[in-house]
């Protein structure tokens, strides 16, 4: 434990709520996304918050995109289609990262967020469901209950992975089956043999199912039978890929993000975007990453490192933790993410909201930089309630 | 009147128009198409009076925010944009000395429109505008299916209110895009006043949706924002862009200010953000240089101005005849197919707009700087005397 947190722990007392705090941290815009936050102390100047709620690269972009974005700041005032990066340059240079895609086959949009929306808006309706995991990414389902759409969620297996077969058997009839590989909250990843297996039975026996592929923590995938499921996008006219530049790449502040898809089904979602939604100053970002695909590997493997770091923690120390191929883990804590979550945040430690209906026994963690890692474990320790002896040789 | 517009409207009366907004659509399509064809162009090496951007940008001690916040090592864009939409709300609140409850930030205006379209038009209740008129609430109406009555324009390119007013018996929300995009033109601000009040009147679920984005470029005395009437009636809602004056088109950001109640039902359908951290400290710091020195706007509507009247002038003393341009961009009848007109600047190096149907030998023409204007007279006077010379 450093000098400075010791410090901090004497000096204020557990509980004391921070209006300030909330403030500054844009209460609504939070809980718009998030749900409800929680109150935390407030933070003496010298000791920084570790923020591992959101899935973030705490790196940000690497400098070959930071380079990028200050070239191209005198175009601010240009639209997207007049700046010198265009959004069809960048439509076009990712589709050469895809075997036979053009153009034409890249959507792009502010954030995957969007490809996620208007693919409910586009082939969901009043009788065609919305298919999701019980526990996944929670986007698609709220876009489905603003539009009143119907949805059928379908509980996890017992390893928290996605349920593929049960999910197959509530892909008939429906209208789009959200597919999150690898799945957030979770973690886990299905292999690309299971994917593809998924999708030609989808394709045969429901032809009106749209089958979309979020593959927004897709660089971070470490376990060996997995691989992108792009060929299907390209392949299979009900297959739609998401992808985002706001994790491994680290630009979740940018707002960057894209779909592949046949040109027919890409039309279909074009149809809802927003006009002009990129701004200019992201796909400046996304043109230097692409630059600099050495920034992404070892974005990744430092990623790994720090995860399995983490994992190890907690395995060590007797705590179950799903198989996760991202840069965050889902942990059974066996206490309620609320009584966690708030006895980080006293430690300046913020991890991840409730996930219903696993919100009693489990937490999600998002992995930070190693350093943050070391402190927040030491946090975990004491919330949790390990024995503080020599660190990763304690147990529960 | 133009013999093809005269056509169009025998043919197409009020409320027949719903169809045309495909056409539209498809033909804004075509025109980022055309763009992308042009890749190959320097963009510096070109004159782009087709877009109504502001030549100037947002001014440099605003772009050294946006590099500034990038943080010490570039760190903060990993950050989700949550913090920084407060900030910008305050601002907002504050330089219309407004609650902060009533200001919805959106990606660009574009966001506020389709919003409000989604929220107050249906298959049953109509969303009213002029033919033409920026196009963004139409399009989305016509991707939804939402019922859609287009007016077409008086014959002096104004907003058709007699028509407009009948038009909007039993619908949904009227896009009153106000000065009017495309023709440049602004509704007598008296005869606009007491229309809002009337058409309320006449139809009390009406939602009035007023694009405000050229107002800083307004130069009729007496034309006023409508904040004032939104704040007091949850029906009227102003739109604003920081993409005009502000020139920030290429950051995506612009706001609703309305009554409480109307923008906790817009927010509905906002959806996600999807606006930059750098778009957020690009527009904060802007406001924040507004709250000491409001000379920017002044500045940069004076600018347009100059530059405006000198080329509305240009177009007068060689015959052609054009709208009072309250915007910073002018409509001018070319007398000849705008597409060709298009096509011979283009050939040159400059882009002007394309063509609004049904006005098909109108021109939008965005103004550039005074230099560019100048520049850009010169190719208008070899395009037109060549297509003179052959007409002859």
């Amino acid at each position: 434990m450093t000098l400075t947190r010791r410090a901090f722990l004497r000096t204020v007392g557990p509980g004391a709520p921070s209006p300030a705090m909330i403030t500054a941290r844009g209460r609504e815009a939070l809980e718009g996304e998030f749900g409800v936050v929680e109150t935390a102390l407030i933070p003496p100047p010298d000791m920084d918050e570790i923020r591992i709620s959101s899935n973030e690269n705490p790196l940000g972009p690497g400098a070959s995109a930071i380079q990028s974005i200050k070239d191209n700041v005198s175009y601010s005032n240009k639209y997207p289609m007049n700046s010198p990066i265009t959004d069809t340059a960048i439509r076009t240079r990712l589709a050469t990262h895809y075997d036979g895609a053009k153009t034409e086959n890249i959507v792009i949009a502010p954030g995957s967020g969007e490809v996620l929306r208007n693919c409910v808006r586009a082939f969901c309706g009043p009788s065609r469901p919305l298919v999701t995991g019980e526990l996944s990414y929670g986007s698609p389902v709220s876009t489905a209950e603003l539009f009143d759409l119907p949805v059928k969620k379908v509980p996890n297996q017992a390893d928290l992975g996605l349920d593929l077969d049960k999910m197959a058997g509530a892909a008939i009839g429906a209208g789009l089956v959200f597919l999150c590989n690898p799945n957030n909250p979770t973690g886990t990843a299905h292999s690309k043999r299971a994917i593809t297996d998924f999708v030609r039975f989808v394709a045969k026996e429901s032809p009106f199912t749209y089958i979309l592929l979020d593959e927004a923590y897709h660089e971070y995938v470490t376990a060996a039978n997995y691989e992108t499921g792009a060929d299907l996008a390209l392949r299979y006219r009900n297959v739609l890929l998401g992808r985002t530049f706001s994790k491994a790449y680290g630009m979740a502040g940018l707002r960057m993000g894209y779909a592949v898809a046949t040109k027919e089904t890409a039309a279909k979602i074009r149809a809802y975007k927003l006009t002009f939604g990129a701004n200019v100053l992201g796909l400046a970002s996304v043109s230097g990453s692409l630059d600099d695909p050495d920034h992404l590997k070892q974005e990744v493997v430092r990623n790994t490192a720090v995860r399995d770091y983490t994992i190890d923690f907690f395995r060590s120390n007797g705590y179950w933790v799903t198989d996760a191929q991202t840069n965050f883990i889902f942990v059974k804590t066996g206490m309620t993410a609320k009584a966690f979550r708030d006895g980080c945040a006293k430690h300046k430690v913020m991890v991840g909201r409730d996930f219903p209906p696993y919100e009693k026994e489990y937490a999600r963690i998002s992995i930070g930089t190693m350093d943050e890692m070391k402190r927040a474990t030491e946090v975990f320790r004491e919330v949790l309630g390990i024995s503080a002896t020599d660190a990763g040789s304690g147990s529960n | 009147m133009s013999q093809s517009r005269r056509n169009f409207m025998k043919t197409m009366g009020v409320g027949a128009a719903g169809a045309y907004a495909a056409t539209l659509i498809s033909t804004r399509k075509q025109e980022s198409i055309a763009f992308a064809a042009e890749t190959g162009i320097p963009v510096d090496e070109v004159i782009n009076l087709a877009n109504n951007e502001n030549p100037m940008g947002p001014g440099q001690p605003v772009l050294d925010t946006v590099i500034e916040s990038l943080g010490t090592h570039g760190e903060t864009p990993g950050r989700y944009p949550f913090m920084k939409a407060g900030p910008l709300d305050d601002a907002i609140a504050a330089k219309w000395n407004v609650k902060k409850e009533n200001v919805l930030v959106g990606a660009g205006s574009t966001q506020i429109l389709v919003n409000a379209t989604q929220t107050y038009t249906s298959n049953s209740h109509a969303l009213v505008g002029s033919l033409p008129t920026y196009e963004e609430c139409f399009g989305y109406a016509a991707t939804v299916g939402h019922k859609t009555k287009a007016v077409p324009l008086t014959s002096d390119y104004k907003m058709d209110l007699d028509h407009t007013f009948y038009a909007c018996k039993g619908a949904g929300m009227l896009f009153y895009c106000n000065p009017n995009n495309p023709v440049a033109s602004l509704v007598d601000p008296a005869e606009g006043a007491e229309f809002i009040k009337r058409v309320l009147k006449m139809n009390k679920d009406l939602r009035i949706l007023v694009d405000e984005a050229y107002i800083d470029y307004v130069t009729t005395p007496g034309h006023k924002t409508m904040m004032k009437e939104a704040l007091e009636d949850p029906r009227i809602i102003v739109a604003r862009t920081f993409s005009k004056a502000y020139g920030m088109a290429g950051l995506r950001v612009g706001y609703a200010i309305a009554h409480e109640d109307t923008i906790k039902e817009l927010a509905k359908y906002n959806m996600g953000n999807s606006i930059s951290v750098l778009t957020y400290a690009a527009a904060t710091a802007a406001l924040a240089r507004d709250a000491k020195d409001p000379s920017f706007i002044t500045n940069e509507s004076q600018r347009n101005t100059e530059a405006r009247s000198f080329t509305r002038k240009w177009f007068h003393d060689h015959g052609y005849k054009d709208t009072d341009a309250q915007a910073n961009f002018m409509f001018v009848d070319v007398k000849m197919p705008v597409e060709d007109f298009q096509a011979a600047c283009r050939a040159e190096g400059l882009r002007v707009g394309r063509p609004f149907p049904p006005l098909w030998t109108h021109c939008r023409i965005s103004i550039g700087t005074m230099d560019e204007m100048q520049r850009a007279v010169k190719i208008f006077d070899k395009v037109l005397s060549a297509a003179k010379a052959q007409a002859a």
